[in-house]
């Protein structure tokens, strides 16, 4: 094999061809991984939620029983309030759940849309990296030539 | 206890993207991989590239300065503009990588160019001017000589003054001419002030020597030689009789007269032009007296006239030595024209007298010429030995002539010269007494050279049979000289055609003499016996086809011959009855002419064999023909696939194929070449026939034509097969090794041509050198025939298989026979460098020792050394014999230690050692002659050729040599058993070169001792080993034939 401008720019131009192609597959499975990442964070979000309400639900159940075994009427007003702060944390506990699942998804969603721009930079870099190899050996091969 | 509820979840920051890996394709990998590989590959083919153009660049810049330099040889500012337009008009169109390289190459060339013609202008202009003055100073000289020569036949009182007025004006014309060159020259730095002083004392000592040669002639003229030559002693010895005066209004302390007297006055410059002026005097007096001196004209062929120092009857012996041949030839000029001549010829006498004496020796065998020429001059040189240099009919009864007849006959040569002699007129121009008596001793001649003895076949003339069975010698001798002439004439008048005509009518179609003779004559007995001894009857070449040569077959030869040949033999064999007979119609069957049918047999025979008849099976009707020289006889059988490479070559190299061929498809003609080698009797037949002359290795040349019905076509080209071997190539380098590379070399480039083009181009590349090797190794086992054959495979020839192998390595994949002609040629490369060492092996008149020198140092390329090397053996003889340092037998080129006894060779020093004259020799292989010579004059080889005592018969052992040749034999005994595998008791055939051989390089290493040998010669020696051998051939040749003989 020889190293002519022909056999070189074939080489180069068949290598970067193949990189781009290479990299809409990247692509590709970049953005589904992403939305894979999308999906796992809002069904995490969904179970940390569901957890939650799992242990709101037994605190109040708990303090109930508690609250029976130890005689406080049902209408206590401590009772009741602590009751309320179980409920509000509660509430306030879902909410940055929800937030925090809000702002992953949108972070992962801006990553995505980052990452699908660079690959198509990178692809068009491709052809242009092939135009100019061409250019390069052409002028290479006419110097050849001369 | 009741639960409180406590924040569990606490904001997260946003977490994990997925990581950017640039996409990178495997190929892309692994051109990273390959990166550095493909950059050195890039760099070089950048590299390549520009080498490329600039050794274009600077081909074809080269060619325009070199114009350039042509056209402004010596116009430094045409150069300049010319160079500068060229370099600016080509810099434009260089590429711009390359433009700072080319721009410096240009400007280089530009440069140089301009400097070379300023500096040939300049020189140009300074050799005019050197010119000019040397031709100033040369009329100087000049004509103030002539101004002296004019008073020469004066009288003295008149001479005298006039010569020294010449002289002085002359001094004072190299004053001014000095100080003119001083102005000129000196100060332009053009000459060195040391060389214009030499200038001006040469000139003026040549003005003094002048003055001086010609006072002494004028003396010489007006009184006698005694007078000029007291003159000169006096002016020698600073006392001259007629000194120059000064000339008037000359200042004494010019600075010329001042040089003039300073040179007189120094002893060594006044000695010098003393004997200056006496050598000037000396020439012209002998001029005066004898006249010019002649160059010896010497003439090459009056040296080699009889019993001239040439002749080579004078080199009886082959052992002439070259010194003193050419002391003979006085005023030969060494390393002239003529003396390279002479060394030649010398050495081809000496190497012919050394064949007739091998041929002497031995006569039974038939020696093995190299060449015809060779032949005519062993043939010379015997006759020359006999006294004989032209044949005439008085040699008939001498002795010599009778001897040198019968070595010819032993050689079965029948010489040039007697055959020349034997020429005749036709008969009707016998008709006076003086022609006739003439070609009575030519009959006589005739009679006694053709006995049964001698040469009882040659082609005689007839005339010389029917004349003595007519009787005509008879009546010559009884002077009735008319009825001689008669008979010629009524000789002369015989219809031969007639003759012929009645002779082949007696033969009957079913001749049984004639086939009882045949069979008599041609029939092998012992065929059996003979067959294992794979001996065959020289004539079955001649009578039988190709196929028929096995000898064992040949019982019933009636058989064997083909019809139609045997046919031609008969009417052959008619011809030659015919001629031998005479009358009109001779009956030949009769009882009574039984001699004379053989005689016409062995004529018919002698003729067939004489002229190479043979029989060539392939003919146009494919029946055997009986022709002169077939083609089975130069090249042996033909091949198939021989014919179908040269016929496919035709086809292919064929213009205008339709006209020749009758088609454009190979396949068709291909098929008619099948048809004929399934079945030769099919309706394609192949002929070969010979052409009338030889080709360019002086073997017969034949053409190659195909019978299609009643079509035919005959090939281009000569036709020859692949691989054959050429022996008579004497071209070849020295060495087997050189054989060897220089064969490799060939075919390696052949190769290359044709086959090099499926390799890379790099010169260097692995398969190249792969290539090369498998073609040396192939050559290297000798015999690259190695591959073998099986029969009925249908592969290519022999020759060409190791080729053929090696086209298949590199990818060629048709038929092969197709490329023949390349393997073929590679083949032939092979062959005929080969084929020397080969010659060598197969030569039978060679011993063995000679074969290993011989294929190491051909003849032919030492016979120029061979006169250098004895100069230098006799130089470092007459330098070193009394060098203590060295081993006596080492320094005096007495290797086998003899005493001096005047042997051919010897050096007249009279060298004493140990109270005995101890030989010095000019060569070496003179000691080894001397030494044999003792051995051979004290065996009974010698009983009839000198009275030396005999100690032992041709076959002693090693004791009996020993006691005869040392004082101290015990030594010698005890270092044979100790050094070699021989004992004591082990015999030694005196005729036998190789047991000499081995016995005197023993003899050489004992004498010399045997480490002061090996540290001098070192254990193998070749050029040693020729020495001795060279010295056992001229001993044995110096008894000129004669040993053993009773």
């Amino acid at each position: 094999m020889s190293a002519d401008p022909v056999t070189m720019f074939v080489i180069t131009a068949v290598s970067t061809a193949y990189d781009i192609k290479e990299s809409k597959k990247q692509a590709k499975a970049e953005a589904a991984r992403y939305e894979e990442q999308k999906k796992q964070a809002r069904l995490a979000a969904a179970d940390e939620e569901a957890r939650r309400k799992r242990e709101y639900y037994a605190t109040l159940a708990s303090n109930k029983a508690s609250q029976a075994g130890s005689g406080f009427t049902l209408d206590s007003r401590s009772f009741l309030n602590i009751q309320q702060d179980v409920t509000d944390t509660f509430q306030k506990d879902i909410a940055s759940i929800r937030v925090n699942v809000g702002s992953q998804v949108s972070q992962l969603g801006f990553a995505q849309d980052v990452a699908a721009s660079q690959r198509r930079k990178e692809q068009f870099g491709g052809w242009a990296s092939i135009a100019s190899a061409g250019v390069e050996y052409k002028a290479k091969k006419d110097l050849y030539d001369a | 206890m009741l639960k409180k509820g406590e924040r569990r979840i606490g904001i997260n920051l946003p977490s994990g993207n997925v990581p950017y890996v640039k996409a990178q394709s495997t190929f892309s990998v692994v051109k990273d991989a390959f990166a550095p590989t493909l950059k050195r590959m890039q760099n070089e083919a950048d590299q390549t590239a520009a080498a490329n153009y600039f050794n274009d660049f600077q081909i074809k810049t080269r060619d325009q300065f070199e114009n350039f330099r042509n056209q402004f040889e010596m116009d430094p500012e045409g150069m300049k503009e010319a160079v500068d337009t060229y370099s600016k008009t080509l810099l434009d169109s260089v590429p711009a990588a390359y433009k700072i390289q080319a721009n410096a190459m240009l400007a280089s060339y530009s440069q140089n160019s301009v400097m070379f013609a300023s500096r040939n202008k300049r020189t140009f202009d300074d050799n005019k001017l050197f010119a000019d003055r040397y031709e100033l100073w040369k009329q100087t000289n000049s004509e103030a000589e002539f101004g002296m020569r004019n008073f020469n036949e004066e009288k003295i009182d008149i001479a005298i003054p006039g010569i020294n007025k010449q002289f002085t004006d002359g001094l004072l014309k190299i004053n001014e001419l000095g100080h003119d060159d001083f102005k000129n020259l000196v100060n332009t730095q053009k000459l060195k002030e040391k060389d214009h002083l030499i200038n001006i004392q040469n000139q003026t000592e040549a003005l003094i020597i002048s003055r001086g040669f010609h006072i002494m002639k004028t003396l010489s003229n007006a009184k006698d030689e005694a007078q000029a030559l007291n003159w000169l002693h006096n002016f020698m010895n600073d006392k001259d009789d007629y000194d120059a005066d000064i000339p008037e209004g000359i200042d004494e302390n010019n600075p010329i007269i001042q040089l003039a007297r300073r040179i007189y006055r120094d002893d060594d410059d006044r000695m010098r032009m003393g004997n200056e002026i006496l050598k000037k005097f000396k020439g012209y007096h002998r001029e005066a007296i004898y006249g010019k001196s002649k160059k010896p004209n010497i003439s090459i062929s009056a040296l080699q006239e009889p019993f001239n120092v040439l002749d080579i009857g004078e080199y009886k012996g082959g052992d002439k030595n070259i010194d003193e041949v050419l002391s003979k030839i006085p005023g030969l000029e060494i390393g002239s024209e003529k003396y390279e001549k002479v060394v030649r010829i010398v050495n081809d006498n000496n190497r012919i007298q050394q064949i007739v004496s091998k041929t002497m020796q031995d006569e039974k065998t038939v020696y093995d010429f190299d060449n015809e020429e060779d032949k005519a001059k062993w043939a010379d040189a015997i006759l020359a030995n006999n006294g004989i240099r032209k044949v005439q009919y008085s040699d008939l009864g001498s002795d010599s002539f009778q001897t040198a007849v019968n070595i010819f006959a032993a050689q079965d040569y029948f010489p040039e010269q007697l055959r020349n002699h034997l020429k005749i007129s036709d008969a009707n121009s016998y008709t006076d007494e003086g022609s006739l008596e003439s070609f009575q001793k030519k009959a006589l001649m005739y009679q006694y050279l053709s006995n049964d003895e001698l040469f009882p076949n040659v082609d005689y003339d007839p005339l010389y049979q029917k004349a003595i069975d007519l009787d005509v010698l008879e009546m010559i001798a009884n002077k009735d000289f008319s009825s001689a002439t008669a008979t010629m004439k009524s000789i002369a008048n015989e219809n031969y055609d007639l003759k012929l005509q009645n002779i082949t009518t007696q033969f009957a179609d079913d001749n049984k003499t004639f086939d009882f003779m045949f069979m008599a004559n041609v029939k092998t007995p012992n065929a059996f016996l003979k067959f294992f001894q794979n001996g065959k009857d020289d004539m079955h070449k001649h009578l039988f086809a190709p196929g028929d040569q096995t000898t064992w077959l040949s019982y019933d030869v009636n058989k064997i011959m083909p019809p139609n040949a045997k046919m031609e033999m008969q009417s052959m064999f008619l011809e030659e009855m015919a001629k031998i007979t005479t009358g009109d119609n001779p009956d030949i069957w009769s009882s009574n002419n039984a001699n004379l049918r053989n005689r016409a047999w062995n004529k018919t025979m002698r003729r067939m064999k004489d002229t190479g008849y043979g029989i060539e099976i392939n003919t146009i009707d494919g029946k055997p023909k009986l022709v002169k020289h077939p083609y089975w006889h130069t090249y042996g059988a033909l091949d198939d696939n021989d014919i179908y490479a040269a016929v496919k070559q035709d086809f292919m190299t064929t213009s205008d194929k339709v006209s020749k061929y009758n088609t454009t498809k190979w396949e068709e003609v291909e098929g008619h070449l099948r048809r004929y080698f399934d079945d030769k009797n099919d309706y394609v037949k192949i002929s070969v026939d010979r052409n009338n002359y030889k080709d360019e290795n002086g073997r017969h040349s034949y053409k190659l034509s195909m019978h299609i019905g009643d079509e035919f076509i005959t090939l281009d080209d000569n036709f020859k097969p692949a691989g054959w071997v050429n022996l008579v190539d004497k071209q070849v380098p020295a060495t087997n090794q050189q054989v060897i590379l220089h064969t490799t070399n060939q075919i390696y480039k052949n190769f290359d041509k044709t086959w090099g083009k499926l390799l890379p181009e790099n010169k260097k590349h692995w398969s190249k050198r792969a290539i090369y090797s498998i073609i040396k190794n192939g050559i290297k086992l000798s015999d690259y025939r190695m591959y073998p054959d099986f029969p009925g495979v249908d592969d290519v020839p022999a020759e060409i298989r190791p080729f053929a192998f090696m086209a298949r390595v590199v990818g060629f994949k048709g038929d092969l026979r197709e490329i023949q002609s390349d393997l073929r040629l590679a083949a032939e490369t092979a062959n005929n460098n080969l084929s020397y060492q080969k010659k060598i092996n197969a030569n039978r008149n060679l011993s063995d020792t000679e074969k290993v020198i011989e294929s190491l140092v051909p003849p032919e390329k030492t016979v120029m050394t061979d006169n250098a090397m004895n100069i230098g053996y006799k130089q470092w003889a007459l330098d070193n014999y009394q060098n203590t340092e060295l081993r006596l037998t080492h320094r005096t080129n007495n290797w086998t230690a003899v005493s001096s006894a005047d042997w051919d060779g010897e050096l007249d020093v009279n060298y004493k050692r140990d109270s005995r004259h101890f030989a010095v020799f000019a060569n070496p292989k003179d000691s080894i002659r001397a030494a044999v010579r003792t051995i051979i004059n004290h065996s009974a080889l010698t009983n009839s050729i000198n009275d030396v005592r005999k100690d032992y018969g041709s076959e002693p052992t090693f004791d009996q040599i020993f006691k005869m040749y040392a004082e101290d034999n015990e030594s010698y005994l005890r270092a044979l058993e100790k050094h070699t595998t021989f004992d004591r008791n082990d015999t030694v055939n005196l005729m036998n070169h190789n047991s000499m051989f081995k016995l005197l390089k023993f003899i050489v290493q004992h004498e010399m001792g045997r480490e002061y040998y090996i540290e001098k010669f070192g254990g193998n020696n070749p050029y040693v080993d020729a020495t001795i051998s060279r010295g056992i051939n001229e001993a044995f040749s110096s008894y000129n034939g004669e040993l053993g003989k009773l």
